[in-house]
This record gives structure tokens, C-alpha cells and sequence, in this order.
């Protein structure tokens, strides 16, 4: 999708939501949230995965970053397709994330009460049968648990 | 809480994941923990950017 910005890209129907989603909270955040931002992460730094990257990797390039301009990223709803400006990335690292963990919710709620920690992104499903919700904190140790449910 | 409680942590992402699942019969909830990983799995191949073959 990335590479092919300018062009009319058919995306995925998971692809094609996240996209959707990540636009729709830039509008609604007034570009706070912006998926664009994926130049200029680059651009400070952050061209490898967390683990890979070093204090010395992480130098800021003053380029100019095409962020932004998520309001210019046209939609085919009838074809599920997007047309990314030139020179406009997209990162969905942080709502793919999220995104990810609400399937695996939805999933999980067929089975039983559930929850998902997604590196810190939590997405609560069912309460467990005994407890009014999700508790938060250190549990008792007579529980016996090794973590906590929502650190 | 119940002892029904199952949990299962993996790496996916480039975070640390877990998951908790109350069900009465652990062979499901490994079961479970393993389609879950797969949705994530699946959901990295298709949105990394650090993935040349990402979608």
C-alpha cells in the first residue's frame, strides 16, 4: 500500500477497516492521532523494530516529513480501495494494534470472559463469573496468580 | 475469580503480549490462546511496516 501511494490500491477487508478507522480518528482528534506520521518516525529514528533500534540509530534527519494530510487520502468504498497522496506513508502500527486486540476479544467473548493485553493496549471482554468486572491491581497472593490482570 | 482462570503470553508485534480466557476446559483455552496468536500473527504479516511483503 505504501509503496504504491498514488495509485488506486484495493486493500484486504482487515486492511481496508484499520485504514478507515485510523483516518477516521484523525478527523475526529483534528490530526492529534495521525497515521501518516510514518516519514517522519523514520526520519527520528525509528526505521527498525523497537528491539533493533539504538541510542545512536535514533538521530533526528530534519527531512521534511509528509505528515498531515490524512484529510487527502481518497476512498473507492465500492471497490475497497485507497489512494494514498504521493509521498504519504502510512503507520497503523499503534491502531492496528488495537484493532488486533478487538478481534482477538470478539473471538475469546464466544468462549468465556476474556482479556487481552496487547503490549499495554487492553481490550476488556466479559467480566470473569465471579467479579463484577475486571479487577485492576495486585490480586490477593492467595489467588495463587503470577500476574496481575490489568498491571 | 475462579481456578478456571487460563493465561498465555506471547511476543507479537514487537510487544509483549497476554491473554486470559475463563473456561472450564484448558484443552479449549490452549486451543484458544493458539487462535489468538494466530490473529495476531496474521494481522503483523499484514500490517508491518518492516515487512517487505506486508500488504
Amino acid at each position: 500500500m505504501n509503496a504504491r501511494a498514488g495509485e488506486w490500491v484495493q486493500l484486504s477487508p482487515d486492511l481496508w477497516a484499520v485504514v478507515h478507522q485510523a483516518v477516521q480518528m484523525a478527523a475526529e482528534t483534528g490530526g492529534l492521532f495521525d497515521p501518516t506520521l510514518l516519514n517522519a518516525l523514520e526520519a527520528a529514528g525509528y526505521g527498525q523494530t523497537f528491539t533493533a533500534i539504538t541510542e545512536q540509530t535514533a538521530v533526528y534527519t530534519q527531512t521534511q516529513p509528509e505528515n498531515g494530510r490524512f484529510q487527502e487520502i481518497a476512498f473507492d468504498d465500492s471497490n475497497r480501495a485507497i489512494k494514498l497522496p504521493r509521498g504519504v506513508r502510512l503507520d497503523l502500527g499503534g491502531i492496528g494494534k488495537g484493532y488486533t486486540a478487538e478481534q482477538a476479544v470478539a473471538y475469546l467473548n464466544m468462549l468465556g470472559p476474556c482479556l487481552v493485553d496487547a503490549g499495554g493496549d487492553l481490550v476488556a471482554g466479559t467480566a470473569p463469573r465471579l467479579l463484577p468486572g475486571w479487577p485492576v491491581g495486585s490480586p490477593p497472593s492467595s489467588l495463587g496468580w503470577k500476574r496481575a490482570a490489568i498491571g | 475469580m475462579t481456578d478456571k482462570m487460563h493465561t498465555h503470553d506471547f511476543y507479537a508485534m514487537g510487544c509483549h503480549m497476554a491473554v486470559w480466557l475463563e473456561h472450564e476446559d484448558m484443552q479449549t483455552a490452549v486451543h484458544a490462546f493458539s487462535e489468538v496468536e494466530s490473529i495476531f500473527t496474521d494481522a503483523e504479516k499484514m500490517m508491518s511496516r518492516f515487512a517487505a511483503d506486508s500488504e
